[in-house]
């Protein structure tokens, strides 16, 4: 029972850590969708020049690791005179890192949608956005769902990485202040930061293993 | 890097050709006007300088061949991390694999529940906990031991899960032939779910 007073008397610093992961997770989130969307817009788009500076950045992103992102971003910017608090930088290098792996999940919803609806699209005389409306969008939605629910469990745990630098107030540093400069034992914290990760990618966990009985039933 | 499969656009018309050329240049315009900021200003901050350089670029600065000396260092210890990990992590995510699936009821729940924390726990926490849990129980090693442990445990986890989906995926009726045939249950492992799986 010793160990899990040690988590209980801290039950308060673990609810923040989580909030904080939670609320890093949601904008970094919402941020990467949408500059995903419009890399992806721009590989998908009729303009080759556009479709060349997507995929590049596209594959910067995902060779980079976000280790190597966020040095740049927090001690490169700076010498360039753009300066913003580590926590900016921390969750603008989670948003561009992410934002090449969502590209990548749109554009495979969009080049998942068979050719027959296109064609049968313009068959019936549909014009472009007719098309993206009714025909496009709801099938590339289906199509994009499972590899954006594994790309966001991702960046949800990355956030530990931009926590390791020392900003957010996240369970990563929670871990770290617990175990390194209070002394805490280092078993029961582990178990408990393992948990509150656990409980905070659960709702991803059941979406996918919905998509997952569902791809089975077909 | 595929060409794009997606078909949904028409062959343009010359007016289309005209505005889309025009996109085309408004928008690398835009493109090449902010990376030149980038480049200008971190120019003037002197971040171009010969000097700045020269240790990595220059042969006959005093730091060159060390530098390069700890890069090699460093892109030798990834390298050999990496491919420590990635082999170990291959078998490990077999093991969990045929715990789950040769093991009773609680043992396979058990095993499934530690491969869904640990897929849970972002990497950093693993390795960070690894390097600190194990010299408490006396079991200390190098970092390099820590490091590799660490990925094992997550890629494996990660790469189990993926092989019981394709376990999951072999048609039930290859387990059932295999039982009708006599094959004990780690023959029908190794010999006929596995290698459909993988």
């Amino acid at each position: 029972m010793d160990f899990l007073y040690a988590d209980l008397t801290d039950l308060g610093r673990f609810a923040s850590g989580f909030l904080n992961t939670l609320w890093m997770t949601v904008i970094a989130g919402v941020g990467s969708m949408i500059l995903g969307t419009i890399v992806a817009i721009l590989r998908i788009s009729p303009v080759p020049a556009f479709n060349k500076l997507a995929l590049y950045w596209t594959e910067l992103f995902k060779n980079c690791p976000l280790t190597v992102v966020l040095f740049f971003l927090a001690f490169g910017f700076p010498e360039a005179g753009f300066n913003a608090s580590y926590l900016t930088f921390g969750i603008a290098g989670l948003i561009l890192y992410t934002s090449a792996y969502v590209s990548e999940a749109v554009r495979a919803g969009f080049e998942a949608i068979p050719k027959g609806q296109f064609e049968a699209a313009k068959a019936l005389g549909l014009n472009f956005s007719t098309t993206m409306r009714h025909i496009a969008i709801a099938q590339a939605l289906k199509g994009m769902l499972p590899p954006l629910t594994s790309v966001f469990t991702s960046m949800a745990k990355d956030t530990a990485i931009v926590g390791s630098f020392g900003v957010g107030d996240e369970l990563f540093s929670l871990a770290n202040q617990l175990t390194v400069s209070e002394g805490r034992p280092v078993v029961p914290v582990f178990i408990g930061i393992a948990c509150s990760y656990y409980v905070l990618l659960l709702p991803a966990s059941i979406i996918s293993a919905r998509l997952e009985t569902r791809e089975l039933k077909r | 890097m595929s060409e794009r499969t997606v078909h949904m656009f028409d062959e343009l018309n010359p007016d289309e050709k005209h505005y889309l050329r025009l996109v085309t240049t408004a928008g690398l315009a835009l493109f090449a006007a902010a990376a030149g900021i980038m480049i200008y200003r971190l120019w003037l901050a002197g971040q171009f300088s010969a000097q700045k350089w020269s240790p990595l670029l220059n042969p006959s600065d005093k730091n060159f061949t060390l530098i390069w000396k700890f890069l090699g260092t460093g892109l030798q210890a990834t390298f050999s991390a990496a491919v420590a990990s990635i082999i170990l992590s291959g078998i490990a995510a077999v093991g969990f694999a045929a715990i789950v699936y040769l093991g009773g009821n609680v043992t396979s729940k058990v095993t499934r529940g530690f491969t869904n924390v640990v897929r849970a726990t972002p990497l950093l926490l693993i390795i960070f906990f690894t390097a600190r849990i194990l010299p408490e129980y006396g079991m200390a090693t190098t970092e390099f031991g820590y490091l590799v442990l660490a990925l094992t445990i997550f890629n494996g986890a990660i790469m189990a899960e993926a092989l019981r989906g394709g376990l999951k995926a072999v048609p039930a009726g290859q387990s059932e032939a295999a039982a009708a045939l006599g094959l004990s249950r780690w023959t029908t492992f190794t010999r006929v779910m596995l290698p459909q799986a993988s």
